[in-house]
């Protein structure tokens, strides 16, 4: 038994995610799946495409991807919200990228976050997230600006 | 005289080369067996065997058995909800973890004492699991790790495996006391296809001079679909049924 039969994400459709996590490790996953018409037996219904690296490295191959939605996980909105292509670059150990931006829904397991969807927090409001890592290219193909070091995840 | 010695002694050499060797052959034999069953194993759905032992005194247990610490009431901690089988933990809305310890045997004899652990962060409908930990304070011989996504519906309470979505990693022999992980990057799996999910985790291993494998399977905190693809968690003790057990196969 091996990975997960997957494809490759089609250029102009789906949605990026960016995670920092609680260990210092950021990564990303490019997700996209395939409409039902076209997907033959046998065949992946969904292409994913990841990376992992430092904030900056993660950010990075994020919006280098040609997808059609952008999203960053922020622990003060406890859910992902747009990662905005137009800002610059967050310096390490802060994540200005992040937008607190209300939640959608109040979701299980919510706690303590009482932001409504008139909520206007302004852009640029820091997260407590700001780790390192190594870069990984699940797929193998080659990732702009990702270190020499970046190895195959299984 | 000593011609009769040497040929005694290379004779005896000879023979327990051969023990180890077939000793070796089964385990191998054991694990590859047991890897092409991944995904074959009870894990999700079954109840745990073996586990009729741990009602008894030590003195009285028969075959092999894996019994969990003292049993404890269902209880919610500052740190995570426990119960019997471990105890669950929900970092974030994306993050969770569950962490167990467990003592194995044969009959009257206490083989060792486990440590179990593993988180599961979600993207999207992604999910990766990674650290998954196992520690024994025993050396175990063929330890794999297993993997799965479960989904659930009502006509599926316990979870149902997602197809294809199974995977299993040989860690081999480990020494006593030495941590190990399912490298280089633990467990990944996609699936968006459910509105709530969980990812299932076995660990199972030989010791080598025993027979039977050991093993011990758990689900995550639940995750919900909330949207866009995205994932997630639910409280610590949203759990699906039957999230954890334990117990022995004879394979």
């Amino acid at each position: 038994m091996g990975e997960q039969l997957l494809g490759s994400p089609r250029p102009g459709h789906g949605r990026v995610f960016v995670l920092g996590n609680r260990h210092g490790e950021w990564s990303a996953s490019w997700q996209d799946d395939y409409p039902d018409d076209e997907v033959g037996d046998a065949e992946p219904d969904a292409g994913v495409e990841d990376f992992e690296g430092t904030e900056e490295e993660v950010i990075r191959w994020a919006r280098s991807r040609p997808a059609e939605e952008f999203f960053i996980f922020s622990p003060e909105a406890g859910d992902y919200i747009p990662l905005e292509p137009a800002q610059e670059l967050p310096a390490r150990r802060s994540t200005a990228s992040v937008l607190k931006r209300p939640s959608r829904y109040a979701p299980i397991g919510l706690r303590g976050l009482t932001t409504t969807s008139d909520d206007q927090s302004p852009k640029g409001t820091p997260n407590r997230l700001g780790y390192s890592g190594g870069a990984v290219d699940r797929v193998g193909a080659a990732v702009p600006g990702a270190p020499a070091s970046a190895t195959p995840t299984s | 005289m000593r011609r009769a010695l040497y040929a005694i002694l290379l004779i005896a050499l000879l023979s327990i080369r051969a023990a180890l060797t077939a000793g070796t052959a089964t385990a191998a034999s054991s694990a590859t067996a047991r890897i092409a069953a991944t995904g074959q194993y009870p894990g999700a759905t079954a109840s745990a065997v073996g586990q009729s032992q741990c009602a008894k005194p030590l003195a009285e247990r028969s075959g092999n058995w894996l019994c969990m610490v003292d049993p404890v009431s269902a209880r919610t901690t500052a740190e995570g909800y426990c119960k019997v089988q471990g105890c669950w933990y929900v970092y974030s809305e994306v993050a969770s973890g569950y962490s167990a310890t467990g003592y194995f045997g044969y009959g009257d004899t206490q083989l060792g004492e486990v440590q179990l652990h593993f988180e599961v962060e979600l993207k999207g409908a992604q999910s990766r699991s990674k650290p998954v930990r196992f520690e024994s304070s025993a050396a175990v011989v063929n330890l794999i790790f297993e993997g799965n996504r479960l989904l659930y519906t009502p006509r599926y309470p316990v979870g149902t495996p997602v197809g294809g979505a199974g995977n299993s990693h040989l860690a081999g022999d480990i020494p006593a006391g030495e941590p190990v992980q399912w490298t280089p990057n633990g467990y990944k799996a996609y699936y968006n296809k459910a509105s709530e999910q969980s990812v299932w985790r076995e660990w199972n291993w030989n010791m080598a001079d025993y027979p039977g494998t050991w093993y011990f399977w758990a689900k995550s905190v639940k995750s919900v679909n909330v949207g866009k693809g995205i994932y997630h968690f639910g409280h610590d003790d949203d759990l699906g049924e039957n999230p954890a057990g334990s117990g022995y196969s004879n394979g």
